[in-house]
């Protein structure tokens, strides 16, 4: 085992991986307070950082409210189906409410999301899925986080 | 099928290892070259294939896509956006994918926090996350929900 060195930091709000929720969340944390000292600890190279090494070619969810292709109440009827009923509602509910900012966002930024040609709307494999061309969503986000 | 090294092409510079998510990529001490140590481990994720320098590394594609006998090349260019794919079949026929891995100049539409303005209270109040409402794209707003709309209709 080769020597570790320990490093003592002190922060307001620590962010424990920087894969796709802990980038997003640093982002997210640095917005709402902008004084604060947040740190965003990841054990790998950030250039593969995440649960999936590169990503996937999906993004699994999306509602498309703006289309009216699905409300986060369908997506809770989702969610308690298919686990069946054991499922934290408040929060599945919460966490598809914002999504459809979250990926306009990405877009904005620089995503390459399929869109489909006939209605213009982003190109489904599902009734969840959207397709888009980059793995790295959240190499993206990290280099941004680096210079803020 | 995992990766693989040509050792011709190899200078042992470690971006593999570091990169490898299973830690499977290490440097022989006697040959100081890149060995998949542990194949069967391997994810075939790429990472390895996408950071080599030297282009040292392969993979076998899975035989859905390419039969025994072929290369993978992967050239990711972020300058450019963009990420080229080439495969060589055994008989020699050749098929190359480009496709963008960015639609803008790389990072630079990402809002510098810095230059915001510092939300206010009531903002901080609210449920709303960073750029929202508007970025809903949706004139009611964040939707919301009575108590009682959950765990309606569970017992079927």
């Amino acid at each position: 085992m080769a020597k570790r060195k320990t490093v003592w930091e002190d922060c307001d709000i620590l962010v424990v991986g920087g894969g796709m929720a802990g980038t997003g969340a640093a982002y997210e944390a640095r917005y709402w307070g902008r004084d604060m000292r947040i740190i965003c600890a990841e054990k790998a190279n950030i250039d593969r950082s995440g649960a999936v090494a590169q990503g996937l070619y999906a993004i699994n969810c999306y509602m498309g409210m703006q289309w009216d292709e699905n409300q986060p109440e369908d997506h809770v009827r989702y969610a308690r189906n298919d686990l069946m009923g054991l499922v934290r509602e408040d929060l599945a509910f919460d966490m598809a409410r914002h999504v459809d900012s979250a990926v306009h966002k990405f877009e904005e930024w620089g995503l390459p999301i399929m869109r489909n040609e006939e209605t213009g709307r982003y190109q489904r494999e599902g009734k969840w899925q959207i397709m888009i061309h980059v793995r790295v969503i959240n190499q993206l986000l990290l280099r941004q986080l680096v210079i803020q | 099928m995992p990766t693989f090294v040509y050792m011709t092409r190899c200078d042992g510079c470690g971006h593999c290892v570091d990169i490898c998510p299973s830690d499977i990529m290490h440097i022989d001490k006697t040959i100081r070259r890149a060995v998949n140590i542990e194949p069967n481990m391997c994810w075939e994720c790429y990472s390895c294939v996408k950071a080599c320098p030297q282009n040292a590394i392969d993979a076998r594609g899975y035989a859905d896509f390419a039969p025994l006998g072929h290369s993978v090349r992967v050239l990711r260019e972020e300058e450019k956006g963009t990420i080229s794919w080439k495969i060589k079949f055994r008989d020699g026929r050749e098929k190359n994918f480009l496709s963008p891995i960015t639609t803008q100049p790389w990072g630079e539409k990402i809002p510098k926090l810095a230059e915001l303005e510092v939300p206010d209270q009531e903002a901080l109040d609210s449920q709303l996350l960073c750029f929202e409402p508007d970025a809903l794209n949706v004139e009611t707003g964040l939707p919301v929900i009575s108590k009682d709309k959950l765990k309606e209709g569970v017992y079927y």
